[in-house]
């Protein structure tokens, strides 16, 4: 109690030191705030940049699959049969117990040739895809207006179909609200029974990865209208979402295996996931962390150079003050102490300066570019305790070295 | 409270030895005034210091106030200076950045005291030398004559049985010198035992004894 009594009182002594060389002091506070503030930025980047680029990914439910068949890797002596390698008997097999890992999956036809989407004398070039009642949940779709497919508008070939926000201001720029309203589709005639809700893919059209298409320029349809389109049975690909993230892969590969072995391997078929892009993602950015860091890392080391240099100064020119402060009664973990704390108050007032400043970066930042800087709790306490732990290294031995002397030597010198 | 026995302690400088202190004997007892006095260079400051506990000898035997002192163990030394030993120094060694009140209280803050009782205990220690309007001075703007006296109270805030000085009136004037002797003289009525090393004959005089080293040794 009484000597936890001193060294609190040693703290303050070390705060007057710090006070007595403001000037000096303040230079490595700064050191450390940039070192601080470099890191938090570093980290926050990367946790903002994958929420920034998951919140895209989203857009196309981020446990979906997709299987399609393999046009460029067939088997040169056996005779493969013209067409997408999908048909409408494949689903009932899909659907029984063969994929434990696929929690619902559609089929998307696409309509072969472009048909003219018309209503008066106003067109689309919306791109039609033909799915069932599930597609909308798959692909992380939401309704504006109106209501999804059911499974009878899917058996029964109802003429219904879901717009994009850019159809319905294309062939219904008049009024607001397209419900009920009916356009043409390469003669026939569709009833609108649900608007999609807007979807921003901003990071992906800027990538262009897409090729242009535009998630609001879209025409769903029950599938089996699109087969009645095209006048076959045919289904270009699947769209399939698994239990879980981590389960994609397995999810996919059981949809694939199931389809090669009822086609004895006529047809091979590729898996794609967006489970592996997200894995893609997490090590890019993960790279792009870790030179950060490296980087963000050894301006922090510069700072706690700049602190041990300044500490190793004080300890020579108060060579004499330890001295006196030995003769009049502290011991050597008194001495220790004092200027240990000295270091580690310059590093935690840096470390907090350093957030703030990381904060404000953050802040200005997002508000320049839209790109969200995610400073986590976890993320300001590490940079607390780094600094912590930068002053307790970059003092230890300055601190180590005034306290060694034998007290006699400290007053000799000048 | 000092017993002392074949005290030796020397320096090595390229293989030459320098002995310092030549196997002293020395027995100093309780509320005693000894001044040590003798050539320059002769081990005055070096004996000094290890009976402070500044310093440590290679060698001997040393008793303060019945126990013995362990030169390889630093906090015991330490503990000892806290406890016993209050210095006063001839370049009075007083903190430039802080008050005079600070300087006195110092001492009071390696013992646990909490701020008023330092507070407290060092202003009476400072009206005890006759400082009290220059308690908020910095060292720097005070007389050698006033530094001396503060630094005095910094060694009697402690309330220290044994009280060293190395030279204390060397880097004053006489009338500053007589000042601070007359005090030293005082404290010693009180019943403080003093060790003292000057170069001035006639404060020896007014010791209750005269130690006359030569070379690390004793003469007289
Ligand atoms: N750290 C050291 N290294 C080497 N020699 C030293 C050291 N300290 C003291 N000495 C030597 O020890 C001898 C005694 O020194 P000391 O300071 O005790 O003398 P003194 O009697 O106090 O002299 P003065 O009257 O000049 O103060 C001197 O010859 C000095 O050079
Ligand atoms: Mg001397």
């Amino acid at each position: 109690m009484n000597s936890l009594h001193i060294y609190i009182e040693l703290l303050g002594e070390a705060f007057l030191a710090l006070r007595d060389n403001r000037l000096r002091s303040l230079l490595s506070v700064v050191g450390i705030a940039i070192g601080i503030a470099a890191v938090m930025t570093v980290s926050a980047v990367s946790s903002g940049g994958k929420a920034f680029v998951i919140k895209e990914l989203e857009t196309f439910g981020l446990r979906s699959v997709w299987v399609f068949r393999d046009y460029a890797d067939k088997d040169p002596n056996r005779r493969v049969r013209q067409g997408s390698g999908l048909v409408e008997q494949d689903l009932a097999i899909l659907s029984g117990e063969c994929c434990p890992a696929v929690h619902r999956f559609s089929p998307v036809s696409l309509v072969e040739n472009d048909p003219i989407i018309q209503w008066g004398n106003r067109y689309s070039n919306a791109e039609i895809k033909g799915v069932n009642a599930s597609y909308l949940a798959i692909n992380n779709d939401r309704l504006k207006l109106g209501r999804g497919f059911r499974q009878e508008d899917i058996y029964s070939r109802r003429p219904v179909v879901l717009v994009g926000e850019t159809v319905s201001k294309d062939l219904f720029p008049q009024t607001g609200n397209p419900l009920g309203r009916h356009f043409r589709i390469a003669g026939r005639k569709y009833r609108v029974i649900g608007v999609l809700q807007y979807k921003s893919r901003d990071l992906l059209a800027s990538i262009g990865s897409e090729g242009g298409e535009d998630a609001n320029n879209r025409i769903l349809l029950p599938y089996t209208l699109v087969q009645q389109i095209n006048g076959n049975q045919e289904i270009s690909y699947l769209q399939a979402e698994a239990v879980s993230l981590n389960q994609a892969e397995r999810a996919a590969a059981q949809l694939k295996q199931v389809l090669e072995r009822r086609y004895r391997g006529a047809y091979q078929y590729t898996q794609v996931t967006l489970a592996s892009y997200l894995k893609t993602v997490d090590r890019i950015l993960g790279g792009i962390t870790a030179m950060g860091v490296v980087a963000a890392s050894t301006s922090l080391l510069v700072g706690g150079i700049g602190v041990a240099g300044i500490m190793s100064t004080a300890v020579v020119e108060r060579i004499r003050e330890i001295g006196v402060r030995m003769a009049i009664g502290a011991n050597r973990r008194h001495i220790l102490f004092q200027f240990l704390a000295e270091a580690v108050l310059i590093s935690v007032i840096g470390g907090i300066a350093g957030l703030f400043v990381g904060l404000l970066l953050g802040g200005l930042l997002d508000l320049v570019t839209g790109f969200p800087l995610i400073p986590t709790p976890s993320g300001i306490l590490t940079g607390l305790t780094v600094s912590v732990l930068v002053g307790l290294a970059s003092g230890y031995y300055p601190a180590r070295r005034a306290a060694a002397f034998l007290p006699v030597e400290a007053l000799r010198r000048e | 409270m000092i017993q002392i026995e074949g005290l030796y302690k020397s320096y090595w400088r390229s293989g030459i030895e320098l002995v310092v202190i030549h196997d002293i004997d020395l027995a100093v007892s309780e509320g005693e005034f000894i001044a040590i006095m003798g050539p320059s260079g002769s081990g005055k400051s070096t004996l000094l210091n290890i009976i402070g506990c500044l310093d440590i000898a290679d060698r001997g035997h040393y008793q303060l106030d019945g126990q013995t002192v362990d030169p390889g163990i630093p906090h015991h030394l330490a503990r000892l200076r806290a406890r016993y030993i209050g210095f006063v120094f001839q370049s009075f060694n007083l903190i430039p950045t802080r008050s005079a009140l600070d300087n006195v209280a110092l001492p009071l803050l390696y013992q646990g005291m909490t701020r008023s009782a330092r507070n407290s205990r060092a202003r009476s220690a400072l009206q005890r030398v006759g400082v009290t309007d220059r308690s908020a001075h910095l060292p720097s703007q005070l007389s050698g004559g006033q530094q001396q006296r503060v630094a005095i109270a910094r060694a009697l805030v402690n309330q220290p049985r044994l009280l060293i000085a190395d030279e204390p009136t060397g880097a004053l004037d006489s009338h500053n010198s007589s000042q601070v002797m007359t005090l030293f003289r005082e404290l010693h009525d009180e019943g403080h035992t003093l060790v003292m090393v000057t170069h001035d004959p006639a404060i020896g005089e007014r010791a209750d004894r005269v130690v006359i080293l030569s070379d690390g040794a004793v003469v007289s």
